[in-house]
């Protein structure tokens, strides 16, 4: 009797095979689930936007003077609760020129630059939103890839790019940034972050599990501290986004990079979350600052 | 094959996901329950994985990386079922009785049932390190891949595991011979 025990055999028992088959119940269970999931859209933008040549930006500028003569009576014929002024046409606003244009409620004073310089970003473009009517600004050698033509409508999705975002694209069209804003179900609780969650967690199911996990406080305001949130999605799913709300129009925004936060084309900004906080700047979206409690 | 089938479960072929699902199921089980060391709670976390994996598949970049993918929602599930507030089911498994032959193999047994307690005091993070280390046979960078934590974090994990567990087995080393005396002759 040696009373001594094999700590190598103890260990490869415990870890042992064992009888590791998966039930058919719940492979079965599984695949109905499955049937009745629809897959999530892909968020992934586009590794590289298509560059349009001279003919192509002709033929594509007659046929979107066609499709806003015919959107423009659409769309002026309905509310839109959305902030939506009816006129497609993108303006930008090259440096940090004030304009009264922002409707940002979530500071008593919007932010219209100029912005202080940030990781990878010494200069910015002020943007106003046609269709939103918010200021922003975006690094300087950026391109303005589209501007929203309409407001968001509920069914757009959340967290991919569409008619009714604004987009932004780095120099080499690596990185977009995209931002829109939509309009909370009467209800709706926009006054505070778990609300915010609820109303993207509704919208976009997907987004239910990353925000739960993941959501960083942020706050909204120059001085206050309105609630905003701003979720790294995981690796997988290839995408950093923000969102906060003006209560009082019940206006939310939405700031999305389609990179994950490793992404080699955000290092230079410090990585998309870095990348995305630099905007937020821009739009008096901050990290609490020490002792504040955020909303 | 798998990629192929990879490639048509992401564009939507749901007899495709239905063949990756049966070939992973065993594999994603066997982690699982040594994850969560209780076979119920394993098998929900593997069905939340296929669902989880079937509905985020369109932006899986790379369909070479699937396993490692799928190993990584399976952890994620663990972890939530871990904490899902649900009792712990009792889940005894006998050694197999050629083990069980003399007061050594009393000793590992014993030993076991040590092992497995405090292997259940360790939080769910650092029982899926020690699992990829110990059963996958992945290095510490590639655990650290995979799950997508600091090289740091995941050293720190199964140094505080491996703590335990030898905790654990050495507070056994001191029963064998208590044991033994009331062991019938």
């Amino acid at each position: 009797m040696s009373g001594r025990i094999d700590a190598e055999r103890i260990l490869d028992a415990f870890l042992a095979p064992e009888s590791d088959r998966l039930p058919d119940r719940v492979i079965d269970a599984t695949l109905a689930d499955i049937a009745r999931t629809p897959q999530r859209r892909a968020m992934r933008v586009p590794w590289r936007f298509p560059l349009m040549t001279n003919t192509m930006r002709a033929a594509a500028g007659v046929a979107i003077v066609a499709i806003v003569g015919v959107g423009v009576l659409a769309f002026n014929l309905r509310p839109t609760g959305n902030g939506a002024t009816g006129t497609p046409a993108p303006t930008q606003t090259a440096g940090p020129k004030p304009t009264a244009a922002s409707t940002q409620g979530a500071a008593s004073t919007p932010s219209v630059g100029p912005w202080p310089a940030q990781p990878g970003i010494a200069v910015w473009t002020t943007y106003t939103s046609q269709v939103y009517g918010s200021t922003f600004g975006y690094p300087e050698d950026w391109n303005l890839e589209a501007s929203a033509t309409r407001a968001w409508q509920v069914g757009d999705p959340l967290l991919n790019f569409g008619p009714f975002t604004d987009i932004f694209t780095s120099p080499d069209g690596d990185v977009a940034v995209w931002v829109f804003r939509l309009t909370a179900e009467p209800g709706a609780d926009v006054s505070s972050r778990e609300g915010l969650g609820a109303l993207v967690c509704e919208l976009e199911a997907s987004a239910c599990e990353p925000i739960s996990d993941l959501a960083e406080p942020m706050c909204a305001g120059r001085a206050a501290c309105l609630p905003a949130v701003l979720v790294a999605l995981p690796e997988e799913r290839e995408g950093v986004f923000a969102y906060f709300a003006d209560i009082e129009t019940r206006q939310v925004t939405v700031v999305s990079i389609g990179r994950e936060d490793s992404f080699p084309g955000s290092a230079e900004y410090g990585g998309s979350v870095q990348l995305l906080k630099s905007i937020l700047t821009t739009m008096d979206v901050h990290t609490p600052e020490p002792g504040q409690v955020p909303g | 094959v798998q990629v192929a089938l990879v490639e048509r479960a992401r564009a939507g072929d749901e007899e495709a996901f239905a063949s990756l699902a049966r070939g992973a199921g065993d594999r994603l089980l066997a982690i699982a329950y040594r994850i969560l060391r209780d076979l119920g709670l394993a098998e929900d976390a593997v069905q939340q994985t296929l669902v989880l994996a079937w509905r985020e598949l369109p932006a899986l970049r790379d369909v070479e990386r699937f396993d490692a993918w799928l190993r990584r929602l399976l952890v994620n599930a663990c972890y939530r079922e871990a904490r899902s507030g649900r009792r712990w089911a009792t889940n005894v498994h006998a050694l197999p009785l050629d083990l069980i032959n003399g007061t050594d193999e009393y000793a590992a047994v014993v030993a076991r049932d040590q092992l497995e307690r405090g292997f259940r005091r360790l939080p769910p993070e650092q029982r899926a390190v020690f699992v990829f280390r110990h059963y996958l046979g992945l290095t510490l960078p590639a655990i650290a891949n995979e799950l997508g934590v600091p090289l740091g974090t995941v050293k720190s994990r199964l140094h505080y595991a491996t703590n335990t567990l030898r905790a654990a087995l050495e507070a056994d080393l001191r029963l064998p011979n208590d044991a033994s005396r009331g062991q019938p002759a």
